[in-house]
């Protein structure tokens, strides 16, 4: 066996779920009273760390032969950790990855879906004078389509709770912190018209957060999303606040959106360029997975790629998947940045943005962003287009609402709702 | 306008230009009547020390033989004018950081960059800012004189894009202010993107070989100690004088914006997960902006695997150069150790259940984690 390195993730946090983090590694000598970094000899490898069943064989990275290293892991978050390691010959280094986040979520909360209540009905519960749950999550449907300039109409009424829908869990008496694998199906045929879904979460009766949620989006095991939750305390005015993250699962494509939402185009690429990546993505092109294409078309938008080996691929996700808002945003976004003022493309990319904008909210926060500088791009360069400056009052107040680190939508109801209504 | 350093040798030049604003007579307790819609913004008193600290640095420290100090422009606001005497003896009252001389400032301090494309330009602001979820505007110490509040504001996405036509190849900008997003901006999109310069191509796409460094991500707050110099300030500086270093050609250790970026990141961890100035979307390792006198430092951060143990462990670190230990239970413990081999150890009082191996590592900068095993 040559020198290697194996990457755990330690005991004081989970790494849940298990990420693909992206390691450096250069040789360390000495060079006169000086040290001196040698040329790596892995940028941005990806490596598996975290999760359930531990580490396997993709956490394990072999090294040409033995000696010093400085070895920099990079989390998905942003933050990075990077430390010098002495690597001996035929020694296999176990290496401790601490969890990114000191906040971490017990494993032993998650319950699966087929354990939790009965599937029943909000309104039921109401009806028979039921206490407000300290919290409840439920799955409500988009039954039309509801363009951006309708958002706060559709919020209202999920806030007034007239409506039916499945109740995912309800509890009386919440702790701080809340694990849930999430419901999920097999949806046959998305080209064919889709339902959208979103979580809601709510506390004391109040809707606090939708999160888009990608119904059909089916993982390894089935179950490709988890739901976690905390909030500070009990009591108070921070019971009611519930910070809500939903995971995918998938530790490709969790890691690849987690980066991708902080614009780091070229971690997302390293990770999607992997082996273990251009096997993933296959597989839901194979699967015909609209969202993980979404990802790959919002990679594509962002990355400095040429605008014609994927035009075709994106104009196609556009016109196949006519409710996926996230489509026309990524290949307006690809357009505008390769086209000129008053040229054909900028006029392709205003109407995609527009056709999004009518379409609705898109599922990543990436592409809300997108949304929001794409527009405000084409109003700098002509002031006078009033229709691009309404759509951009119109987006920037829901901009305001959403969470700016979380990958999917995660739309903040009262924020949303105590906005000045534009006129 | 009040500019220092200034020398019309040929050749290539760094450029700097540093904004501080603490004085804002139409914000919340003001000399003048205060803006109806002054959001709750108020004096401040570090902005003025962080620049002035970032002048003295660029003044007395900058060292970069690629590139040597050829001007620096500075606009402060106080209540009352600040003076500086710089390292050639030139003695000047430092104008006020008001619209219209950020506009003739910002010309100068163009033109001369503009002169050769090997020349660094350098822009610092410190004051206050908001954001509109994309952009950030950096607030003048005029900010409210008009109807519009924004009126007097620098539109930091609008000025990047202008400096795009500056021949200055080597370009960074280091942003100390808040970027919380102001509803006043949401329902006003595309509010007075003025840059002080000529319009620029929006299209332009910035590869992230001239980085932004912001004091706090998207939506966020900066922060500082009234009348002290502002924590990302501090971390700059730091990072500047102490470890934000590559070896390029493996001569001589070189501060670089990336670098920069990867220091300040590790100095202002808060370590809740959520990174104050993330450091990523840059490539490289960058240009040169200074280089170091003598071997660089490390930010160390040095953490136990059980944090149980931390209330009992006394941390401490020893080198050939010195020794240091932990005065107090911050944990991770954030520490400067030179470069090179470090022994680290954390001891408990007898009797202890915990137990843990004295760790022999090298560090490299700008900066290391090290990991505690307790058994």
């Amino acid at each position: 066996m040559n020198a290697e390195i194996r990457f755990e993730s330690s005991s004081d946090g989970l790494l849940e779920p298990a990420r693909e983090l992206l390691c450096s590694i250069w040789p360390l000598y000495p060079d006169g009273e000086q040290l001196a970094l040698g040329d790596p000899i892995f940028s941005d490898r990806t490596v598996l760390v975290g999760g359930y069943p531990p580490e396997s064989e993709e956490s394990v990275i072999e090294l040409p032969r033995a000696g010093t290293y400085v070895v920099e892991l990079r989390y998905p978050n942003g933050t990075a950790l990077r430390s010098t390691i002495v690597v001996l010959g035929g020694e296999r280094y176990r290496y401790l990855v601490p969890s990114p986040k000191q906040q971490s979520f017990k494993n032993s909360a998650s319950v699966p879906v087929a354990n939790v209540v009965p599937r029943v009905l909000s309104a039921a519960l109401k009806s028979v004078g039921l206490q407000a749950a300290d919290l409840e999550i439920k799955s409500v449907p988009q039954k039309d389509v509801v363009p951006l300039k309708n958002l706060r109409e559709f919020v209202t009424e999920i806030n007034s709770s007239s409506r039916e829908n499945e109740v995912i869990a309800r509890i009386l008496t919440a702790d701080l912190t809340f694990t849930r694998i999430l419901p999920n199906g097999l949806v046959h045929g998305f080209r064919d018209g889709y339902e959208r879904k979103w979580l809601a979460i709510s506390s004391r009766g109040k809707v606090q957060a939708l999160v888009a949620y990608p119904f059909g989006w089916v993982g390894k095991n089935g179950n490709a999303f988890t739901l976690f939750m905390n909030r500070l305390a009990k009591d108070g005015v921070e019971a009611t606040k519930w910070s809500v993250y939903l995971k995918l699962m998938d530790p490709v494509y969790g890691s690849l959106i987690e980066h991708l939402t902080r614009r780091d185009v070229q971690s997302s690429v390293g990770i999607s360029q992997s082996l273990r990546g251009q096997a993933t993505s296959a597989l839901y092109e194979k699967e015909d997975n609209p969202f993980a294409a979404a990802a790959a078309a919002y990679l594509f938008a962002l990355n400095r790629s040429d605008l014609e080996s994927g035009r075709e691929w994106m104009g196609n996700l556009c016109s196949r998947f006519e409710w996926l808002p996230d489509g026309p945003i990524a290949l307006g976004w690809k357009l505008l940045r390769n086209g000129r003022r008053d040229s054909e493309t900028w006029h392709e990319a205003r109407k995609l943005f527009i056709s999004s904008f009518e379409r609705g909210l898109p599922y990543y926060t990436v592409g809300l962003h997108i949304l929001v500088e794409a527009l405000t791009t084409l109003l700098m360069a002509d002031p006078s287009d009033k229709e691009v400056e309404g759509l951009l009052m119109d987006v920037r107040a829901i901009d305001v609402a959403c969470v700016r680190d979380e990958p999917f939508i995660t739309f903040q109801v009262p924020k949303f709702l105590g906005l000045p209504v534009k006129h | 306008m009040t500019t220092f350093r200034l020398d019309h040798s040929e050749g290539p030049g760094t450029h700097v230009f540093i904004v501080g604003v603490g004085a804002y007579p139409h914000l919340k307790d003001g000399t003048e009547q205060p803006h109806p819609k002054h959001r709750e913004m108020k004096q401040l008193t570090s902005p003025p020390k962080s620049a002035m600290a970032m002048l003295e640095w660029v003044d007395r420290t900058l060292n970069n033989p690629q590139a040597p100090l050829k001007s620096i422009e500075v606009l402060i606001s106080e209540p009352q004018a600040l003076t500086y005497t710089d390292a050639n003896g030139l003695v000047a009252e430092i104008a006020a950081a008001t619209w219209n001389n950020f506009e003739a400032s910002v010309e100068a301090w163009f033109e001369r960059a503009n002169a050769d494309s090997d020349n660094v330009a350098i822009f610092y602001f410190c004051g206050h800012g908001i954001g509109d979820g994309v952009n950030t505007y950096l607030l003048m110490e005029d900010t409210g004189a008009k109807k519009d509040l924004l009126m007097s504001a620098l539109h930091l996405s609008a000025f990047r894009v202008a400096m795009g036509a500056c021949k200055a190849q080597k370009q960074v900008y280091l942003i100390d202010a808040c970027r919380t997003v102001d509803l006043a901006t949401v329902f006003t999109p595309f509010m007075p993107a003025q840059s002080g310069l000529a319009p620029g191509n929006v299209f332009e796409v910035f590869d992230g070989s001239n980085p932004v460094l912001y004091s706090a991500r998207q939506g966020e707050q900066a922060f500082g100690e009234p009348g002290n110099v502002s924590d990302f300030t501090q971390a700059l500086l730091e990072g500047l004088t102490r470890c934000a270093v590559f070896r390029p050609n493996g001569k001589h250790w070189a501060v670089s914006p990336q670098e920069l970026q990867k220091a300040i990141a590790a100095l202002m961890d808060d370590f809740s997960g959520k990174p104050q100035c993330p450091a990523d979307g840059i490539v490289g390792t960058g240009f040169q902006i200074h280089v170091l006198p003598g071997p660089p430092e490390v930010v160390v951060h040095v953490s136990l695997d059980n944090e149980k143990a931390n209330a009992s462990a006394e941390i401490s670190y020893a080198t050939k150069e010195r020794s240091g230990i932990r005065m107090d239970k911050a944990h991770p413990w954030r520490t400067f150790i030179p470069c090179g081999q470090c022994f680290v150890e954390a001891q408990f009082a007898p009797p202890s259940e915990f137990n843990t191996t004295t760790l022999e590592t090298t560090l490299y900068p700008p900066f290391q984690n090290i990991l505690l095993e307790v058994e």
